[in-house]
Parts: C-alpha cells; structure tokens; sequence
C-alpha cells in the first residue's frame, strides 16, 4: 500500500499530467486508506493546480492544458469533497463571478474561476451572458467580498460600468471590490468606470483579488 | 486639439485619389496623395455613428445602402464587405446564434456537441441554406444599387469558424482527446467557406477576400496546436482561395500572434491585419518584406475612449514604425472599430493619415512623417 506521501505524490502529479482517471483513482485509494481528504485537497490536488498555473506562467502550459489540468483536479475534488468535515462557506473569502450580459465567452473566466478557487476563495459562478442585475443580487445573498466580470467584447463592456453603478445604489460598494478582466479590458477602463483592479490573465487574478483583500 | 480645429484642419486636405485608385498605384509602387487606410470591420461601428442599430443595419436593406453611401462620402471608405461573421457558418450548420439589437450576435446553443452528430453536417450550399443565401442576396441587391464601389467578401478562419459548430473548450481538448474528429471538422469548416467564395466568384467575377481568425492566437492556443490544427487549414483555405479568385487573401487575428507571422507569411497570406498587442516595428522586422501589415491603432483605448489628439499620435505612431515596410502598409485599427467611437476619432484617424501619411509609397516612409518630424 502505498503512503501518504506517495498518494499526495500521485495526486500532484496526475493534476499536473492531466490525468483524470488516475487522479480518481488515487483520489479514492488515499481515502481507503484513511487519510484525511482535507490534506489530499490541499497537498495534493491544488498543489498540482498550482503547479499548473506555474507552467501556464511561465508559457509552458497553455489555456488547453489548464483545463485539461483543471478536469483532473475537479475529479479528484468530486470524490474527496463529500469527506472533509463540515465547515461552513462563511469562513472563507467569497467572490461573485461571472461574463457579462450579450457575451457568451466564458474560457477566462472559467480560468478565472479555476484559480481563484484554487487559493482558497469560494468562488460562485455565474456563468455567462449574465444579467447584470444578477451580479448585484448574487453579492448580496451570499455576502460576497468581491465580484469579477469579463468581457471579450467591446459591446458589453458598458455592462461593467452599470454593475458599478447598481452596486453604488444598492449600498454594496463599500463592501465589495470589483476585479474585472477580458480582452478589450485595460487598466485605464478599469480607472475610468471605477473598478477596483484589472488583470491581464487568471495567475494575475489571484494575485490581485489577494491584494485587494488585504491577504498575505 | 478641439473639434472645430480639426474640421478646419480637415477641410484644407484634399483627396486627389479615389481609394480604388490610391491602392492600385500604391501597389503598382507608384506615390500616392496619402497612405492607404482602413478601419477593421467597421460596420457596427458605422451604423452607430449614423444613428442605426446593428440589427437595422444587418436586416434593413436602405439602412445598409444608406450606411454605406455616408462612409464613403464622410469619411472615404469606398469599398464594402459582404461576408460572413464570425459565427456565420455555425449558423448556417444549424448553432443557435443570438443577435441582440444593438451588439455582435453569439451562439446560444452550438450544433456539435457530440461526434455522434458530425456525419448530420453537410458543407453549407450558399445558394440553398436559410442562413446563407439571404446574405448572398443581399450581396446581389447591394452590387445593383452601388456599381462602381468595389465590394470584398470574408470569412471567418478554420478555428474560429469550428467553435461556433462546437464549445471552444471541448474544441481545445479534442486536440489531445479526439484529433481526428477535430480534423474533420475543422475540413469541413474550410470547405464551407470556400464554398460561399466560389458562390461570390460565380456572382460577381473576382472579389478581394479576408478572413478573421481570432481563436488561432497564442493566447489561445499554443503553438503546437496551431501547427498541427490551424495552419494546414489556413494554408487551405488561402489556396482555395487563390485558385477561385486569382487572389491570396487578407487575414486578421487578434492577440498575440508574432509566434506565427513567418507561418502566416510562409502560408502565403497576401496581408496581416495586427493586433494592437503586438509592436509593428518588430513585425516589419520580422515578415515585413514577405506581407503587407495593417495596423494597429488600439480601438478601444484610443479610438472609442481616446482624444482627437490621442487619435492622431497614435496614427503616426504606427506610420512611424512601419509605413516604409517593404511590402506595403495599411493603416488600420488594431482590432474591430468598436461600436460608441465617437465620430471626432474616425475623422481624427483620417487626418492624420492624410497628413502623416501624405507621399506615400510603397517601402518607403511617406513624405508626411519625413516633414512633419520623425520622433523615433
């Protein structure tokens, strides 16, 4: 039987390799043997996805093998998640996200997504072609701490603006720090509509949200 | 500089060239009143600023004629495209698009999501299919009504083309987890263009053609992936069209692109449309003297968010860096003219292609940027 550290290993390396099947399969055997998923989450399966975003970083990896990465690491978190002990969602740091209304391009921020929920953040995905009031609504009922939009499109990044602006009126920007991404997005737009930050790419993202939020 | 200065400024230019008349010397190496320029894809851009949505311009035929009449006479874009979208052909194949009423439309519900279905897609017939064959017609109608301005047609590349049949994130996996699929489709992408140049070729004898392909970017896809998925279609589709046309198109992809230019220039594109990301003078460095390049003033940041005077600087800017590229610049925005440029920065991009890019021709540096101060 192999040990912990072997299984943590296996778990690391089959993320990063972009194994799902093997990732599963070491997954359900460092469950038998009675280790603690928690550790299996953090020293294995986001040690890989870090990893990853280290090759993606650094050019070796591309947006193709963050995802495939991403696959591997979900379905080892879809077998070890049902064991960790109850903690509520309240704890952790949460952030909105999703792409705006009248744009259905979606791949940043699911890599958006990936990475934030990698370091920790509990992230709730609105998915796309959202509409913008949703992203208000959303901020409020789960209380979050930060929203991130993205647009690939010049058309809809108007949308951004007016998210802000329903923030303002729903009294929620104090609370809120607003992150927002995507092709024709700029630090100077993100000046202009009063965003908090903008990033250029998912590893930037994370860096950012952590700055914005006050964490080391 | 404010508004009023520059229609003053504007008004002591002159044209002394049509446009048609501008490039043909300007290939033929001749000087020419000023740099040849375009604006990417302007359409939407165009409808807004003549106080039309996309829709009514897309469906509403006066209003298309009536855009195109005032682009040329305001701001001397004599030449119109008839194509397809980026999204077009998924369409046509069966995708869900969404058009909203002032915006650029996107697939609701893609065809392809399983293989399964693949042998269901047959190559589109521009003649016959629901969504082509309006396109084509209207093509017909505008051709009646506007003779003697010159009219180009496009497609959108094999990629790009391919996620709008199929998610583009199964389409990234299916390069590891199902090649040969991938191959099929994206053949099947290419064929479908072709087929709607050849019903442009049957109609209206040889047109100039362009092709957009902004999935085959580096930030995207990797180069790999463009060696083994991109590129061979692309080196189709441009052979494809030569044999059709007796032309090599133009192409323009967004993003980070400079990995792929000697592909691209190798590939036998005729010009390169570049992203603002990417610096002109490291490409006219690189395949200037291979291909034309067009860019690349930055659309949004100056063109719909910009000053007149950002406009300008940015304009020459570009003139600066590659107008002398060995084979030949276009001056042109970075990326689509987004919809919401103000006028002023259209009109503003004009003069300064007038005035910098004055005495133009071809791999040399205009005589506008020589007098007027050469800051680099």
């Amino acid at each position: 039987m192999s040990s912990k550290e072997e299984l943590l290993q296996r778990l690391s390396d089959g993320v990063v390799d972009m194994e799902e099947d093997d990732v599963a399969e070491a997954a359900q055997e460092y469950l038998d043997a009675g280790y603690p998923a928690f550790d299996g989450i953090m020293e294995g399966l986001v040690d890989g996805m870090n990893r990853a975003s280290q090759l993606y970083e650094e050019e070796e990896y591309f947006v193709t093998d963050v995802l495939l990465c991403s696959d591997a690491m979900y379905a080892g978190l879809d077998i070890l998640r049902p064991h960790l002990p109850e903690v509520s969602n309240d704890d952790k740091i949460t952030g909105i996200i999703g792409v705006v209304e009248g744009d259905t391009h979606d791949i940043g921020k699911n890599l958006v997504k990936i990475m934030l929920e990698t370091a920790g953040f509990n992230m709730i995905d609105l998915g796309r072609d959202v509409p913008l009031t949703q992203f208000v609504e959303r901020a409020k009922e789960h209380n979050a701490d930060f929203v991130c939009m993205s647009t690939l499109m010049t058309t809809t990044m108007g949308g951004m603006e007016t998210v802000i602006h329903l923030l303002e009126e729903a009294g929620l920007r104090d609370k809120v720090k607003v992150m927002i991404g995507g092709g024709p997005i700029s630090q100077k737009y993100a000046d202009k509509i009063g965003a908090d930050g903008y990033s250029q790419n998912a590893v930037e993202a994370v860096k950012l949200a952590k700055r914005l939020l006050n964490i080391a | 500089m404010e508004y009023e200065e520059l229609k003053r400024l504007m008004s002591e230019q002159k044209d002394e060239m049509t446009a048609a008349e501008r490039m043909k010397a300007y290939n033929a190496g001749e000087e020419v009143d000023y740099i040849p320029y375009t604006l990417q894809a302007p359409d939407p851009a165009m409808a807004d600023i003549f106080g039309f949505t996309t829709t009514q311009f897309a469906k509403d035929f006066e209003v298309k004629s009536e855009v195109i009449r005032r682009r040329k006479e305001e701001f001397g874009l004599d030449s119109f495209n008839v194509g397809l979208g980026l999204k077009t052909i998924g369409g046509a194949l069966g995708s869900k698009l969404r058009a909203p009423e002032h915006g650029i439309d996107y697939v609701e519900e893609h065809v392809l999501k399983d293989y399964a279905d693949f042998d269901k897609l047959e190559v589109t017939d521009p003649y016959k299919n629901p969504v082509l064959a309006p396109i084509l017609e209207s093509a017909k109608r505008l051709k009646d009504r506007f003779p003697d301005v010159s009219m180009t047609t496009s497609v959108a590349g094999p990629i790009s083309t391919a996620i709008a049949v199929r998610p583009v994130e199964m389409v990234l996996k299916d390069t590891r987890k199902n090649p040969e699929m991938l191959h099929k489709l994206l053949d099947l992408t290419v064929e479908c263009s072709l087929r709607w140049f050849e019903a442009f070729y049957h109609e209206f004898g040889p047109v100039g053609t362009n092709f957009s392909d902004p999935v085959t970017c580096m930030d995207v896809i990797s180069k790999k992936q463009f060696d083994e998925y991109s590129l061979p279609y692309i080196k189709k589709l441009i052979d494809g069209t030569e044999k059709i046309m007796g032309s090599r198109p133009g192409a323009h992809i967004c993003g980070k692109t400079s990995p792929i230019w000697g592909d691209l220039a190798d590939a036998g594109l005729f010009s390169f449309s570049i992203d603002n990301c990417e610096d002109l003078a490291v490409a006219k460095a690189a395949v200037g003297d291979r291909m034309r390049i067009a860019g690349n003033v930055p659309p949004v940041d100056v063109m719909k968010e910009g000053t007149i005077d950002e406009v300008i600087a940015s304009c020459k800017e570009c003139l600066e860096k590659c107008a002398d590229s060995p084979a030949g610049f276009i001056l042109n925005t970075g990326c689509q003219l987004p919809i919401g440029t103000p006028k002023a920065n259209v009109e503003a991009f004009i003069y300064a292609a007038r005035k910098y890019g004055r005495g133009a021709r071809l791999g040399h540096m205009p005589k506008g940027i020589l007098e007027e101060g050469f800051e680099n």
